[in-house]
């Protein structure tokens, strides 16, 4: 019925958000001029000027996911993957490769050893020439994760500590302190939890602390390779490892 | 003010939905379309502190839907008496069908529009676009499969034992 309906008006090039868009930049662009035309007596010149001083100050560009995990790409290529309510902030002409943030972010950097990337979150300091990895920021604790080259990262006090791949840590009260890794640490950002023969007791974990569930782990050494969509329910993902190891899992 | 990269973004992921939204009660793409936009001015204008954009704006869209049908006498469609999140499920599926459908192959997606859409036979559709009624019958049997194949939230699963 859903089918029918977009059957039923379908017509191809229309509901086209760009088209839409372009009619707002157009509406609302006409809104600015009107805003502008009490200094149309003044000098072009001077409206230009005043215009770029204006465009240099306001050059903090936001980006933030609303409703979906989202990705974007930075002026120096740097991708920053954001979950729901995440932003992120850059002065594109002024400093590219700085950004501050706050929420969940994972940044996959362009490489450019001239320049360093730094990003700041309200309790501290990451600095990295080349590398993924994310961060998790709330209220009273960050956490780092680095999935591939090292991070530097720092307390706003100056307590810092070296990260390289596959290692984590959690900064709570102006210290670090390493997590122990867990097998997919940017399955939010990914949308997929993949495990290459990881214990079943780490995987249990893993899905634990996602769904924020609890899960009796086993005594049990059996090893887990699957893939499995972050869209899946926990039900579902606790039924297919059960069956495929044999193992309780209630 | 809102930022022009936040009004972008709530343009390519809401204009398609609410548009779909918007039609249900006006049963016009033109005028849902120049509804949704208004709102979506309007909200820019505004500049609302919601905690939710996205709620925001379907309620926005709704309210104005049901001024216009009262303004001119219409009763709301009965269907569109159904819960509130349900209606914005259903427009976000219909958003990612119509997308879908944007996607096929040319031949493909005109067999499929000229037949449930237009309601043509296989014998006219054949004769328009000068192939045979067989081709025309698999243009549409493929659209339509890969049409509902993916509205099956897909995973991969890769078991294997130790």
């Amino acid at each position: 019925m859903t089918l029918q309906f977009v059957l039923n008006h379908f017509v191809y090039g229309r509901l086209d958000y760009r088209q839409a868009f372009k009619g707002f930049l157009k509406a609302t662009g006409l809104k600015r001029k009107i805003n502008w035309y009490p200094y149309a007596s003044a000098a072009a010149a001077i409206l230009i000027v005043v215009f770029l001083l204006c465009h240099n100050h306001n050059s903090w560009k936001e980006y933030t996911a609303y409703d979906i995990t989202q990705t974007f790409t930075l002026a120096d290529g740097t991708q920053v993957t954001l979950a729901p309510g995440a932003t992120v902030s850059v002065q594109e002409h002024r400093n590219p490769r700085h950004v501050s943030m706050s929420g969940q972010a994972l940044f996959t950097v362009a490489k450019d050893p001239e320049h360093p990337f730094v990003v700041t979150s309200p309790q501290s300091r990451i600095e990295v020439l080349g590398t993924v990895f994310s961060i998790t920021e709330s209220d009273k604790i960050t956490r780092v994760d680095v999935t591939e080259g090292h991070v530097m990262a720092s307390a706003l006090n100056g307590n810092s500590t070296e990260l390289h791949a596959g290692e984590s840590a959690l900064l709570s009260d102006g210290f670090w302190s390493p997590l122990t890794p867990s097998p997919n640490p940017t399955a939010w950002a990914t949308g997929s939890f993949v495990y290459d023969a990881v214990p079943l007791a780490d995987v249990l974990n893993e899905l634990s602390a996602y769904y924020g569930k609890d899960i009796i782990v086993p005594d049990t050494d059996k090893r887990l390779t699957a893939e499995f969509s972050t869209d899946m329910p926990l039900d579902e993902i606790l039924g297919f490892i059960s069956l495929a190891l044999n193992v309780d899992l209630k | 003010m809102l930022s022009v990269n936040h009004i972008e973004n709530l343009y390519r992921l809401l204009f398609r939905p609410l548009c779909l939204y918007a039609i249900h009660f006006l049963e016009d793409m033109d005028e849902a379309e120049d509804l949704v936009q208004e709102c979506l001015i309007a909200y820019w204008e505004k500049a609302p502190e919601v905690s939710s954009a996205k709620s925001y704006l379907y309620s926005m869209v709704r309210n104005r839907c049901v001024d216009i049908l009262r303004k001119n006498s219409v009763s709301v469609p009965l269907q569109e008496d159904i819960p509130e999140q349900e209606a914005i499920d259903r427009s976000e599926e219909e958003a990612r069908l119509w997308t879908a459908v944007e996607r096929l192959p040319e031949q493909r997606r005109k067999c499929l529009i000229m037949a449930k859409r237009d309601g043509l036979s296989y014998k006219e559709i054949a004769e328009q676009l000068g192939i045979s009624e067989h081709t025309v019958r698999n243009h549409i049997n493929r659209a339509l499969s890969s049409l509902r194949g993916g509205s099956d939230k897909s995973f991969n699963l890769v078991l294997s034992f130790f």
